[in-house]
């Protein structure tokens, strides 16, 4: 049993959690749910060592456990699985297994025989001696689990662990969640996904803004009314209606020769294919989807597409004209917006400012610049105009964009690509990481560059996104590009391509 | 953001002048800590740095010829200090200054002697250029293999700076060498009309100090208003965006390695045809390294470097006056003292400008 | 001249050979102290500054005693010592590795420099420290060395977490080990070799301290060490190719007049370096580099 009383965390003069308190029985499942931002990681750090708490204290078993590390956490018996798996996927299953455990000598063929007999008996079975970096999303999150099983930890703490996997090896992950239970474990799942928390856990909690809004018995509640706890029913109110109704309606726009033409495209990074054989129609007025696992080859098109890496076979055609072969520069002058992936790598440089940020793919050409030297005026009425457009808040045009927060970060990016009217806009999970408001946003900006006549191709592991804001659905997987039968709302479909099935 | 746009203009001017006022105090700090590290050594070593001090202060500033002596070494300094602060803020880490700053002066060595005959500013002009384009093509070793083979540029400019200094005495002793000499140890001198004028006379003071300080001012322009500078500072501060903004990383990588060696190399020419006027196998005096400090000191900013290369040429020449002093034991006063000054410089800089640590913030 | 034919004679390659081992030795001491470093993910430019202070405390010790292996030992522990302040700086309070490693070489040159003048100016050439079974007394100790650090990285679970933390030292932390602390060590382990390195090379090599004697070594060792794709064995390799090549031109010396001294010996001294560089640009794969190489945590 472990138990939470009264936890707050302050950062400087934000309050990421307040007077949180809880207990999780031993053979229980209990579901985390809350938005972006709302203290669920917050709270896990605190449980597993990572943060130290403000204020409150916390029991295992009735005795005081105030963890500093995660080792004391682990010592206690308490284990995480990161959304993003703290793996090392240069070494093996079983050096990664033994990672941080005590003794001097590493013996890992004896060491690897007894991780594969403990695997096998948690029904979790490993190839032990194989490269991580080797493995699926799926068994590496299965080696994660391990890891902690291994350490005999009692309670296990999963951070949305379903984000990344397919349909199929979500189901699998339950099967061992319910397996784990039998055994004793304590299990926290960490999710914003409501279907799945109901379906699988006993108890629920909700978190907004730092506080506790719900706890109660999964049985005794229904998605829609966690759901409006979750968002708060005025956020709830502004949802925008979902694409799908929207988008057919309109005419279809395959009637036009395409804007974006890609054929049989091919690259490789040392042998191994990261794209094979692409073929991609995209054209004016839609938005076609590109659903699958993080992984699969997703970077690998986009970069190919913008000219970041060059393929080894294949052609790259907008609107006619043959960019195969054309620089970066070359493409994005041609009308090709970007929002990237990864906003703070990719997107933005955080070091400059807000105005240089805004001026980061346009400052070469007049007027931002005349002869070789920037105008600097230009630049900042510029960028005021994005700003307020955008309705990005922040604290100064001339702070670093650092100092801005993700979501208007993210917006900021999103403005400045479609203030220039692309041709063609290669999206990337434009909502990761974002709030709600923020999210409806930046999709009905979306909406409106598809409207006024983009080509849009989105990129996203978020199933939900592209089922509303697509008009046609292709599935990545291991660097093939399929497109899916069915309708674009057709998720069972679209599910068995992204696991490799045909259908 | 939207709600402060009415005072946006002081805003501007605020983070501005704190950010100079930050670059100010840590500036004073690094050198208010070498101050005290080198008064410190020179008591451990039985001297009375009271006593010293003013010495030093003579010996740099005393007269009107220390003062012009002063100036004249500040120029190499200057010119080495904004190659490498020009090449650290695109991302580039040319530790080569000295090796290109070597070449240089060889190539300029080189081509002086043939200048007789030319119009006076044609045959500087000349003699720079040769500089110029040998610190330029000896960088640019360091950048094919960079490019060409992935060798990280930290380690072949370092290794580069020894080829040169090799490289150096080889064609001194061999190829260049004047007969006439009695040491063989020094190449003919250049010709007159390939000697930089004199800009103050008393001083001893050649024309290279404006050629410094006008590349310190340009650059500084070049740095903060041109699309050049731009690029630069959009690399060296994000080099994945910078390429997703169609920035040519590779070809921009090139470009700042070409021109921070082709200033080194100008340092080189303006050395030769300012001050020594022939080349000697003793020319290398660690400037090139002294550069590294100078660019941190200046917070990489070319106008920074101005009065951080004053500062590092004053030790050098204090310490050269305080051997003049009349004891015996001054004149073995070591003069390895400067790089005390410039570790202790590097190592404040570095302190005071860490990363502040990523964890403590809340998730998003 | 005499013949040039004499290069190939066996007692002549024999020279080299002892000669060049003995060239070797410093190198590639630093050089796997250097893979140790790396390998944790820290990347340790002041290793140049390391030797010249273990080199400086070698002779200051020797000297003060008279026994080379107190030398030795006092070069180690100097070693050590610069790099704690060293892992103080960029693992502790998280400095620019690349900027704080060239720091320390130029604080290590103006120190010794001053030092030197102060406790060892006019000093007689140091007591040597004999062979080993005929060779460099430090020749086997090396080999051994590289085998117990491959072994160490490979075999013990402290290696495991030095691996880790170079590649992916947010799961190091996550598993519950201190980064810090085992990249500390790492650091401490490369200074220490390091600074056995330089002693070597002011007991057994120069007999002697002299400013500025490292001469770039230090900097050899690490592009050796991304030469022998950052594996112990391949970093000894390295270093013996390197070694062998000072040697040979070393006993080429004898072979040229006076006056082709002169002006060749530059090339001689250059050839080292050149040979690095171009070993450098022919081997160097980025692939195999610690992925979190520089990258302060």
């Amino acid at each position: 049993m472990i138990e939470l009383r009264g936890i707050s965390r302050t950062f400087g003069t934000l309050t990421a959690l307040s007077d949180v308190s809880l207990q999780i029985p031993r053979g229980a499942i209990l579901g985390l749910l809350g938005e972006n931002g709302a203290g669920k990681s917050t709270l896990m750090n605190i449980l597993y060592g990572l943060l130290r708490p403000s204020a409150g204290s916390m029991f295992i078993d009735a005795r005081p456990y105030n963890p500093r590390s995660p080792r004391d956490a682990l010592q206690r018996g308490v284990g995480m699985v990161h959304q993003h798996f703290m793996l090392v996927p240069t070494l093996t299953v079983a050096e990664n297994i033994l990672l941080g455990m005590r003794g001097v000598r590493l013996r890992l063929n004896r060491a690897s025989r007894e991780i594969a007999a403990f695997a096998d008996d948690v029904g979790l079975p490993v190839q032990v001696d194989a490269r991580v970096g080797d493995l699926s999303v799926g068994r590496q999150q299965r080696v994660e689990i391990l890891k902690a099983l291994f350490r005999r930890v009692n309670v296990l703490i999963l951070d949305e662990p379903t984000a990344s996997l397919t349909p199929a090896e979500t189901e699998q992950l339950f099967a061992s969640m319910r397996r784990l239970r039998a055994r004793g474990v304590a299990i926290v799942f960490i999710s914003h996904k409501l279907k799945e928390v109901v379906g699988n856990c006993d108890a629920v909690i909700v978190l907004r803004r730092g506080h506790i809004i719900h706890a109660g018995d999964a049985s005794g509640t229904t998605p829609e009314v966690l759901a409006a706890q979750m968002v708060g029913a005025p956020a709830f109110a502004t949802l925008p209606a979902p694409g799908p109704a929207a988008s057919t309606a309109r005419p279809p726009a395959t009637a036009s020769p395409p804007m974006l033409e890609v054929r049989r495209l091919s690259a490789h990074s040392r042998g191994i294919a990261d794209l094979l054989d692409i073929e991609l129609h995209v054209h004016r007025g839609e938005i076609v989807g590109v659903a699958g696992v993080d992984g699969n080859g997703q970077d690998a098109l986009i970069d190919a597409l913008l000219g970041i890496r060059s393929p080894t076979r294949g052609q790259v055609l907008m609107d006619g004209v043959d960019l195969t072969r054309a620089a970066p520069r070359e493409r994005l002058r041609r009308g090709i917006g970007h929002v990237p992936g990864d906003r703070r790598r990719q997107g933005l440089i955080l070091d400059f400012s807000v105005v240089e940020n805004t001026c980061l793919k346009t400052f070469v050409r007049r007027p931002m610049s005349h002869l070789g030297w920037l105008s600097r005026r230009t630049m900042r009425r510029h960028a005021a105009q994005l700003v307020a457009e955008a309705d990005v808040r922040g604290p100064a045009l001339d702070g670093p964009a650092a100092l801005l927060s993700g979501g208007n970060q993210q917006k900021l990016v999103v403005a400045r690509e479609l203030h220039a009217h692309p041709r063609l806009l290669l999206v990337c999970n434009p909502t990761r990481g974002v709030d709600v408001a923020a999210t409806a946003a930046i999709r009905a900006r979306l909406r409106a560059a598809r409207d006024a006549g983009a080509a849009v191709l989105l990129v996203s592991s978020d199933l939900d996104e592209i089922v509303e804001l697509a008009d046609r659905v292709m599935v990545m997987y291991r660097g093939t590009l399929r497109p899916s039968t069915g309708s674009a709302g057709d998720v069972a479909a679209i599910g068995r391509l992204m696991a490799g099935l045909d259908l | 953001m939207s709600e402060s746009r009415g005072d946006t203009r002081t805003v501007m001017i605020d983070t501005l002048a704190r950010r100079a006022a930050r670059d100010l105090l840590f500036a004073a700090t690094a050198v208010g800590v070498a101050a005290v590290a080198m008064a410190f050594t020179v008591a451990v070593l039985g001297f009375d740095p009271l006593r010293l001090g003013p010495a030093f202060l003579d010996g740099a500033l005393g007269n009107a010829y220390r003062l012009g002596s002063t100036l004249a070494l500040a120029c190499p300094l200057c010119l080495l200090g904004v190659a490498c602060a020009l090449a650290f803020r695109g991302g580039v880490l040319n530790i080569g200054a000295e090796g290109q700053y070597l070449i240089g002066a060889l190539t300029a060595a080189a081509v002086g002697p043939r200048l007789a005959g030319l119009e006076p500013w044609v045959g500087v002009a000349v003699l720079l250029a040769a500089g110029v384009l040998g610190g330029a093509a000896w960088a640019l070793l360091a950048a094919l293999l960079k490019l060409g083979r992935g060798v990280p540029e930290v380690l072949s400019t370092i290794l580069l700076n020894f080829v040169a200094l090799r490289l150096l005495e080889f064609i001194v002793r061999g190829p260049l060498v004047d007969e006439q000499s009695i040491d063989r140890e020094s190449t003919a001198a250049i010709a007159s009309a390939a000697i930089l004028p004199q800009v103050w006379t008393a001083g001893g003071l050649h024309a290279g100090v404006l050629i410094a300080l006008g590349a310190a001012v340009l650059l500084q322009f070049v740095v903060s208003r041109s699309t050049f500078g731009f690029r630069l500072r959009a690399l060296g501060a994000n080099p994945i965006a910078s390429r997703y903004a169609g920035i040519s990383t590779a070809s921009l990588t090139a470009m700042l390695m070409g021109l921070s060696g082709g200033l080194a190399g100008l340092a080189g020419a303006v050395e030769i045809s300012g001050t020594h006027h022939y080349l000697t196998t003793s020319f290398a005096a660690g400037y090139g390294y002294t550069a590294i400090a100078v660019a941190l000191l200046a917070r990489l900013a070319p106008f920074g470097v101005v009065p951080a290369a004053l500062f590092f040429a004053a030790i050098e020449t204090g310490t050269r006056g305080m051997q003049k002093l009349p004891e015996q034991a001054m004149q073995s006063f070591p003069t390895v003292m400067k790089f005390v000054a410039q570790g202790v410089v590097v190592l404040v800089i570095v302190l005071l400008t860490r990363p502040r640590t990523p964890l403590g913030t809340p998730d998003d | 001249m005499t013949d040039a034919l004499h290069i190939l004679t066996p007692p002549f390659a024999l020279a080299i050979g002892r000669q060049g081992i003995t060239e070797t030795v410093p190198i590639a001491l630093a050089a796997l102290g250097e893979v140790v470093v790396e390998r944790s993910g820290v990347i340790n430019i002041g290793i140049e500054g390391m030797m010249l202070c273990g080199a400086f405390a070698a002779a200051l010790a020797a000297h003060a005693t008279g026994s080379p292996w107190i030398g030795l030992s006092a070069a180690t522990a100097t070693g050590a010592l610069c790099a704690a302040l060293y892992a103080l700086l960029v693992v502790r309070l998280r400095c620019d590795q690349i900027v704080t490693g060239l720091g320390l070489n130029l604080l290590a040159i103006g120190v010794t420099g001053i030092a030197s003048q102060r406790l060892l100016a006019n000093q007689p050439p140091l007591a040597p420290a004999g062979t080993l079974a005929g060779l460099d007394p430090l020749a086997l100790p090396v080999l051994l060395l590289t085998l117990l650090v491959a072994w160490t990285l490979y075999r013990t679970m402290w290696g495991l977490g030095i691996r880790a933390c170079g590649d992916e030292p947010l799961a190091a932390a996550s598993a519950g080990l201190s980064v810090r602390g085992l990249r500390f060590s790492a650091v401490l382990i490369g200074g220490a070799l390091a600074g056995l390195g330089g002693g070597h090379l002011a007991i057994v090599i120069a007999g002697r301290f002299q400013e500025e004697m490292v001469a770039g070594r230090g900097f050899v060792a690490l592009a050796m060490v991304i030469f022998g794709r950052w594996s112990p064995s391949g970093a000894t390799l390295g270093t013996l190719f390197v070694g062998t090549l000072m040697a040979t031109q070393q006993n080429l010396q004898p072979l040229l007049r006076p006056d082709q001294i002169h002006t060749l010996y530059p090339l001689m001294l250059m050839a080292p370096y050149v040979l690095t560089l171009l070993v450098l640009s022919a081997g160097f794969r980025s692939a195999g580099a610690p992925a979190a190489l520089a990258r302060p945590w």
